[in-house]
């Protein structure tokens, strides 16, 4: 299995997954999965610049991520994979394609409707309700930012919550 | 600088200095990003109160990116509002600026010059160097490098704008960094030869020594902990044993 | 101990103030790290060599901490600060330099938890309300970072109370030999900066060549 870090981050390509986590995990692969920024090209060229030189990175769409996950878990390529919402978390996630793998939150920022959960985590009933149907999916849920905290476990986020 | 009075350009380099002035676990730096951005917005909408309130607010959304290269993005913000470009477009070029912001400064500032500098210091102060020259010596050095990137970062965003991706790609962070990162381990390496020089002739500190340094390159990151540690347990047992005689 | 000039207390607490917000609020010049944060105030009290030589230890501590983004960390800055004022005071005593770093390790965490204090209280500051307003969002961005100084001040102020309290009566007790406690100083400065070389992405080569050049000059300096 070579996907070494899955994530939700609205900020997707940032310090935190190219220093903090890569000095960790070692990646070799980005793969952002993100309808909107798929097909957008100039984005694209703006979230490129913060990859490290030895870092390749490829965007998809959702659907063609579902496509792609299969592939990418046997990579012999080391791949992290960034997305930005739990939306699209979930629609990733659903007839289990990421069965058995564990994703971590680690920044989802102030919005309307959203409630503070940790200081890196705001989550909106939407966002709660995805959560929870992702890790019916077989996804262990967890909040982390870096390598180095300790992981916050789903139930404490939905509870942290209400 | 383009398109804009000097004394504009001034007083937002000056006042992006501050530019973390106000970090908050909401905005992050927005109200700072928004505060730097002020003589821009004032200039362009000198007599229009409503259209300055309306931008000011737009632009104290959240934001975050590396101090020294938010600069590539104020530039950039200035010469888009000055272009009246669609404020939703704005908003999404920021945040697909501020990632990759934040990755080139973590990596060239934080995890490349910051700790080479720091070591020309520490190397001067075990070789005997006057304490000023050493200290000396690691402002300069280092604050090359910070107030270069912020005048630079104002000039490139305000030059290129939405192109600005094409500018910072061919700046050479990589190679700087790549730089940094090769004086950087010169400079550990001479660092450890000198952490004690009676090593030389003494076999014991030499062994201490040896250990230590091993023990520092496996655990790298995870070197403070375990040295924290060790020092806790013995100022603990230096304390206790005199304390029970 | 040797004895203090009680104004040098209000020169190191305005450096406190400078070296808090130096870290993140105002120009990032980094005269919050430890090499010069501790040397200058060794220079205030009068002695900038025992200044900088803890200025060395807690440097090297700091060489492995990376501020990425929003996670928690130590805030070397105000420990530094007092660590390098209070040391020369009792310089001569043996274990005091490991006294001494050992306790400003504990107060850059407490220093840090107050900078994590400091960004929620900032929501309510600086970015809630009337963002629409530049006079008021002029003042309570800067008056977030006054209060940032202010935290400096503070932390300096009353960790310079404790550490020098701390010293009066636990150096009499210091029962490692001088030279115990010269090996294992030596060492953990040695492994702490053999640690940065990960950091540095592992650039074994170079890292082998100034260790070699170092041993080589020492040896032919004798």
């Amino acid at each position: 299995m070579s996907i070494v870090l899955l994530r939700v981050d609205e900020r997707l390509i940032h310090g935190q997954v190219v220093v903090g986590w890569g000095e960790y995990t070692h990646m070799e692969q980005i793969a952002v999965v993100d309808d909107e920024i798929s097909a957008s090209p100039w984005e694209q060229e703006l979230y490129c610049l913060g990859v490290p030189a030895n870092v390749n990175a490829v965007f998809a769409t959702v659907e063609e991520a579902k496509q792609a996950v299969p592939g990418w878990r046997d990579d012999p390529l080391r791949v992290t994979v960034l997305l930005r919402d739990c939306q699209s978390l979930e629609r990733l996630a659903a007839d289990g394609t990421l069965e058995g793998l564990e994703v971590n939150l680690g920044g989802i920022h102030s919005a309307p409707g959203r409630e503070r959960v940790l200081p890196y985590l705001f989550l909106s009933e939407a966002d709660r309700t995805s959560l929870q149907r992702v890790a019916e999916a077989g996804v262990t849920v967890t909040a982390r930012d870096l390598p180095a905290s300790k992981p916050v476990p789903l139930s404490h986020l939905i509870a942290g919550c209400q | 600088m383009t398109d804009f009075p000097a004394g504009t350009s001034w007083r937002v380099m000056l006042r992006s200095l501050f530019i973390q002035g106000s970090w908050n676990y909401e905005t992050l730096i927005g109200t700072g990003f928004a505060f730097s951005l002020l003589p821009v917005l004032r200039y362009l909408h000198a007599d229009d109160d409503p259209a300055l309130r309306e931008a000011l607010a737009r632009h104290a959304e959240i934001f975050n990116s590396h101090p020294y290269l938010a600069n590539v993005a104020v530039g950039a913000v200035a010469r888009l509002e000055a272009e009246r470009v669609d404020p939703l477009v704005i908003v999404r070029f920021k945040s697909a600026l501020r990632g990759s912001l934040g990755s080139l400064g973590d990596q060239l500032v934080w995890s490349a010059w910051r700790p080479a500098a720091a070591l020309l210091g520490i190397l001067l102060l075990l070789v005997g160097a006057v304490w000023w020259v050493a200290v000396g010596a690691f402002l300069l050095v280092y604050n090359a490098l910070n107030c270069g990137l912020r005048v630079w970062g104002w000039r490139i965003g305000t030059t290129a704008g939405m192109n600005v991706g094409r500018a910072i790609r061919e700046a050479p962070f990589q190679s700087l960094t790549l730089r940094a990162t090769e004086i950087g381990s010169l400079l550990a390496g001479a660092c450890v030869a000198f952490a004690t020089p009676a090593a030389v002739n003494d076999p014991w500190a030499a062994g201490v020594n040896g250990a230590a340094v091993a023990l520092g390159i496996w655990l790298g990151l995870r070197t403070r902990r375990a040295m924290a540690f060790a020092l806790g347990v013995v100022v603990v047992i230096g304390i206790v044993n005199g304390l029970s005689k | 101990m040797t004895a203090f000039h009680p104004l040098d207390l209000l020169w190191l607490a305005l450096l406190g103030g400078w070296v808090a917000t130096d870290s993140s609020s105002f120009a990032q010049f980094m005269v919050s790290r430890p090499i010069v944060a501790a040397t200058l105030a060794g220079w205030i009290v009068g002695d900038p060599v025992a200044g900088a030589s803890i200025g060395v230890m807690l440097e090297a501590f700091n060489l492995n901490v990376l501020p990425v983004g929003a996670a928690r960390y130590p805030e070397a800055g105000p420990a530094a600060v007092v660590a390098g004022a209070v040391y020369p005071l009792a310089a001569g005593a043996p274990g005091a330099m490991l006294m001494v770093v050992a306790f400003a390790l504990a107060w850059e965490w407490v220093a840090g938890t107050t900078v994590h204090q400091l960004r929620h209280f900032n929501v309510r500051l600086a970015a809630a309300g009337a963002v629409n307003d530049a006079g008021r969002l002029q003042l309570r961005h800067l008056a977030a970072t006054g209060v940032d100084f202010l935290r400096g001040v503070i932390l300096v102020l009353t960790g310079w109370v404790i550490l020098y309290v701390v010293l009066v009566l636990l150096t009499p007790y210091w029962a490692l030999g001088e030279r115990m406690t010269g090996l294992l100083t030596g060492g953990l400065l040695a492994g702490l900066l053999a640690g940065s070389f990960r950091l540095l992405g592992g650039r074994a080569r170079w890292f082998a060549l100034g260790v070699a050049g170092g041993v080589t000059m020492l040896l032919v300096t004798g």
